[in-house]
């Protein structure tokens, strides 16, 4: 089984927030109200982040990265979900059941990297968004929690697709919505585990390094350092 | 209304039952509205049609997702070669526009200051009563649109009708316009093969250009071959953080700063004194002001760029082999805009233009007709309706220019004096709503067009093709024009009767030139290459139609192999170019003083402020700062703390235009002479008003030259 893993190259990366809109879109996430938005209830499985200024001005540089569910190897959520709505699927990828979620939002809490999102009311979504909704999403209750799940929905349709033309998955087959889009190819992924695929090489690059690697929750979205 | 599975299976029994009564079904059975969907909906079939975003200047390829036939997503088209796949968060959410319930679904006259619906028929006819009746000498026409296929046709059609009141905001003819007006000619690309060094006057690159996405990954290129590339602007936006070295600078100095970069080169003499000395007219002038006005003190005193900066990166644009001074329309946006132009212009020539490249127009029939549409004649710009009588019609096709401009109230008034104003927007924006007649048009996924672009150093022709039938009495603005011209004689010889046969007027020589190839493959390499080279083409047409078929098919045209040259212009700057009257006049008397500027900045998520219908980009404008729907200022905290403004508090922001209310974001990379506000936010017209449009608070003061407002000289306080 192929472990499926992220690798961001900051230093490709131009801060256009495609994949920001690209996950959005795909996975029909929802808009929340102006209210909400504004108390901090706002919805994005992916969200472009400035970590922090390097240097005084002039000479200053934000550091930006885009931040998704790290699909942790060793997921903290998962530990502390009550009913199993979370768990982490055999090729890696931690899902999310939504029917079976309680709300309860206790791997809110526990994740480390507050990638995770509730869905605190359901508003009326836009007309115009509502019609270009992915019919391959299933859009979320009220009271439940989501996440990035790289687009697990994606690999479903390219693994039947696969089968159907009796031949075993290549990489490429599947790749999320935000792979796709980025317009300098600054992230790649696929099997961590094959040494030869590009993912498994960069996430061993001397530049690679994963948030909050100390915490033991073996991160399968790494980072690339931007080269000064 | 509740429905169980059990009458619905009687109802769609009955359905079946009426239908084969035969044609009388819908008559007999009233069906009730929440089963429409259900027996409409179809097996969720999914297909995949290409065509071309037309949201900015960039013309990058879409692969549009249709279940069903209907659009339902838009990702970027791998083998088109301005995008290559990616696709930024505007053509991502470009399904979106379709759908929209503001869309205007048939032509609307004003009556009684409330607009009604009208037939076609009907609203072209008052627009051809209108023109000619009161047309010839007395039309002026606003149009906005990057394809410069159709800012023809709006110039055809102008020249007919005895008028050079006309302006067809196009970025990249604004971007060349100084180029022509100095040069008589303007480089096709950036030559990133040669390209050893950049200084970029403000472009924002990889976010607002002729190719954000072809910029973005060309630029990630340049710089993994450890070529430099240094930004002077007013903001440190995405585009700069990448930069070996952002210099703060107000767009208004850019005509000092180059010109005191140019001053360096002339005194160290390591200007190409072979080109210099054959090409540039009056360069014993030009040398003469610079070497008067522009020392880097001199330079410093005024604009505050350190005189060590300028001077090092004097030295490394002219010991690159081959340099490039960039800019495009952005540097406009000052009071100085065309004066800005012109210097990065003569700061090229010092070099010979040496990291300009050319495509050789003998390879490039299409382009060669084409010029004359690209680049305006007339300097003519929507300011100037301010004021002028004998305007008896303004027609505005797709540019909001009131919401984009200062001085709003001046060019509402201008803009309701004149007798009749016909608007071709598919929407009621700030614009719109101020016309008397409106014949919408389509949405860019029902319309037919096409754009052209060098700046990749390749010629590419994308195509933008209908995916889908229109859904509403929508028309085609190019098929309204069209009609114009034949019905009121405008044009000898005119033979067109819909815009689609004008569009192909001007690809047939595409077609018989026979080079280039189809975006259906990738760029060929190695013996594909020569194979290609030879004559073979994956795709092959018999027929100009079967061409254009391929070519809808496929998104469009380019030649992968292209003829190309330097770029080695003749160059007619004077004096007279590099001095301006009134505002800026004299080098030393234009410096800032003390005073906090208002700096209006673009984002990648709007351009030329028609964008932020759209729910999804409206929710993310400002997420990256975890500000939503409302107007954020960002600050630098050494500003705010001496002006005791806290980090994420609301405060009011006055200017000489009014206050307006915004959030606070500590920034310490804005200079700390500004306070930052996005352009975007602010649209009256919706239905719901998000923020506030900065451009109402701004002074008016613009360019002389092209009437581009400044976006940096408006003088704020805190309250």
């Amino acid at each position: 089984m192929p472990k499926y893993g992220m690798v961001i190259d900051l230093n490709k990366c131009s801060s256009c927030q495609a994949c920001v809109t690209a996950c959005k879109i795909e996975n029909n996430v929802q808009i929340v109200s102006e209210y909400d938005a504004q108390h901090g209830r706002a919805m994005f499985w992916m969200k472009m982040l400035t970590m922090e200024f390097e240097g005084d001005y002039p000479n200053i540089r934000p550091k930006t990265l885009p931040r998704n569910c790290m699909q942790c190897d060793e997921p903290s959520c998962i530990k502390v979900c009550p009913v199993r709505a979370t768990y982490k699927n055999e090729v890696g990828i931690v899902a999310q059941i939504y029917p079976q979620c309680i709300g309860c939002r206790y791997c809110m809490a526990n994740c480390p990297y507050t990638v995770k999102v509730f869905n605190w009311d359901r508003n009326e979504q836009p007309k115009e968004v509502e019609k270009c909704y992915d019919p391959d999403v299933s859009v979320r209750p009220k009271g439940v929690v989501e996440k990035c799940t790289f687009c697990i929905h994606r690999l479903q349709i390219a693994s039947e697709k696969a089968k159907a033309e009796h031949r075993d998955m290549e990489p490429g087959d599947y790749v999320p919505a935000c792979v796709e889009t980025c317009p300098v190819d600054a992230i790649s992924f696929g099997d961590l585990d094959d040494k030869k695929s590009e993912v498994s090489k960069e996430s061993r690059d001397y530049r690679s390094f994963a948030l909050l690697d100390e915490l033991g929750t073996v991160p399968k979205v790494r980072y690339l350092n931007a080269i000064e | 209304m509740e429905m169980n599975r059990r009458d619905f299976a009687k109802l769609l029994g009955g359905s079946l039952i009426g239908f084969a009564v035969g044609g009388a079904g819908d008559a007999l059975l009233k069906i009730p509205g929440m089963v429409v969907p259900l027996l409409y909906s179809g097996p969720h079939v999914e297909t995949w049609k290409v065509t071309t975003c037309a949201k900015c200047p960039g013309k990058c390829g879409l692969r549009v997702r249709m279940i069903d036939k209907f659009p339902v997503q838009a990702f970027g088209n791998p083998l088109s070669p301005m995008n290559k796949g990616g696709i930024c968060p505007m053509g991502l959410t470009s399904v979106e526009n379709l759908y929209h319930p503001d869309r205007l679904t048939s032509p609307m006259k004003k009556v009684n200051g409330r607009f009604q619906e009208i037939s076609y028929a009907e609203a072209y006819g008052i627009l051809t009563n209108a023109l000619s009746s009161n047309g010839k000498g007395k039309a002026a026409f606003v149009a906005q649109t990057d394809s410069a296929f159709m800012g023809g046709l709006i110039k055809q059609l102008m020249a007919g009708l005895e008028s050079e009141k006309v302006v067809v905001d196009n970025f990249a003819s604004s971007s060349s316009m100084p180029f022509d007006r100095a040069a008589a000619d303007h480089p096709d690309f950036i030559d990133f093969e040669s390209c050893d060094y950049i200084v970029n006057f403000g472009s924002q690159l990889t976010e607002i250009s002729e190719s954000p996405l072809y910029f973005s990954r060309s630029m990630n290129d340049f710089r993994a071959k450890r070529n430099e590339f240094s930004t002077f602007s007013p903001k440190l936006t995405p585009d700069a953080y990448k930069a070996n070295r952002w210099v703060p600078v107000s767009p208004e100095f850019y005509v000092d700063v180059a010109l005191g970069l140019a001053y360096v080169i002339l005194t160290d003499g390591t200007y190409d004194k072979t080109f210099v000395g054959n090409e540039f007219k009056d360069f014993d002038g030009f040398k003469k002001l610079v070497m008067e006005n522009y020392s880097p003190a001199a330079v410093e005193s005024r604009t505050g760029v350190a005189s060590k900066y300028l001077i090092e990166t004097a030295r490394k644009f002219a010991n690159a082999s081959a340099p490039v001074a960039y800019f495009d329309e952005s540097i406009l946006y000052s009071s100085s805009g065309m004066r800005n132009a012109y210097a990065v212009v003569a700061l090229n020539a010092l070099k010979g233009f040496a990291g300009y490249g050319k495509l050789k127009d003998r390879e490039l029939p299409d382009f060669e007709n084409k010029k004359e549409n690209e680049s305006p004649q007339s300097s003519w710009n929507s300011r100037m309706l301010i004021g002028d009588k004998d305007i008896k019609i303004l027609m505005i096709y797709r540019s909001n220019f009131v919401f984009n401009s200062p001085g709003q109230d001046d060019l509402r008034k201008a803009i309701s004096d004149i007798p009749m104003v016909i608007s071709f927007s598919p929407f009621i924006d700030e614009t719109s709503e101020l016309a008397d007649l409106i014949i919408p048009d389509h949405d860019d996924l029902e319309k037919l067009d096409a754009f052209s672009s060098t700046v990749t150093g390749a010629p590419v022709i994308s195509t933008q093709q209908p995916v889908v039938k229109p859904f509403y009495s929508t028309v085609h603005t190019g098929d309204v024009i069209v009609s114009l011209i034949a019905d009121l004689k405008l044009s000898k010889n005119w033979s067109c009767k819909k815009y689609e046969d004008y569009l192909q007027s001007y690809l047939k020589p595409v077609y018989k030139h026979g080079k280039g190839m189809l975006m259906n493959q990738q760029k060929p390499t190695g013996l594909e290459k020569s194979l290609h080279q030879a004559g073979w083409q994956m795709a092959s047409y018999s027929s100009f139609d079967e061409f254009w078929q391929q070519m809808l098919k496929h998104g469009g045209w380019w030649d992968p192999f292209p003829q190309t040259s330097k770029y080695k212009p003749a160059v007619s700057l004077t004096v007279d170019h590099l001095t301006a009257n009134g505002r800026g006049d004299q080098p030393g008397k234009n410096a800032r003083g003390n005073s906090l500027k208002l700096n209006i900045f673009h984002r990648n998520f709007d351009y030329r402020g028609n964008m932020l219908r759209n729910p999804v980009l409206t929710e993310q404008f400002g997420m990256d700062k975890d500000v939503y729907y409302e107007t954020w200022i960002e600050i630098n905290p050494a500003t705010a703390k001496r002006l005791s403004v806290g980090d994420r508090t609301k405060v009011k922001v006055k200017t000489g235009k009014g206050a307006f209310e915004a959030f606070v974001i500590y920034n310490p990379a804005v200079v700390p002479a500004n306070i930052d506000v996005p352009f975007g936010l602010g649209h009256t017209a919706s239905k719901k008003v998000y923020g506030v449009n900065p451009m109402q608070y701004s002074d008016a003061v613009f360019d002389e030259e092209t009437g581009k407002p400044s976006l940096s000289e408006t003088e704020v306080k805190i309250v």
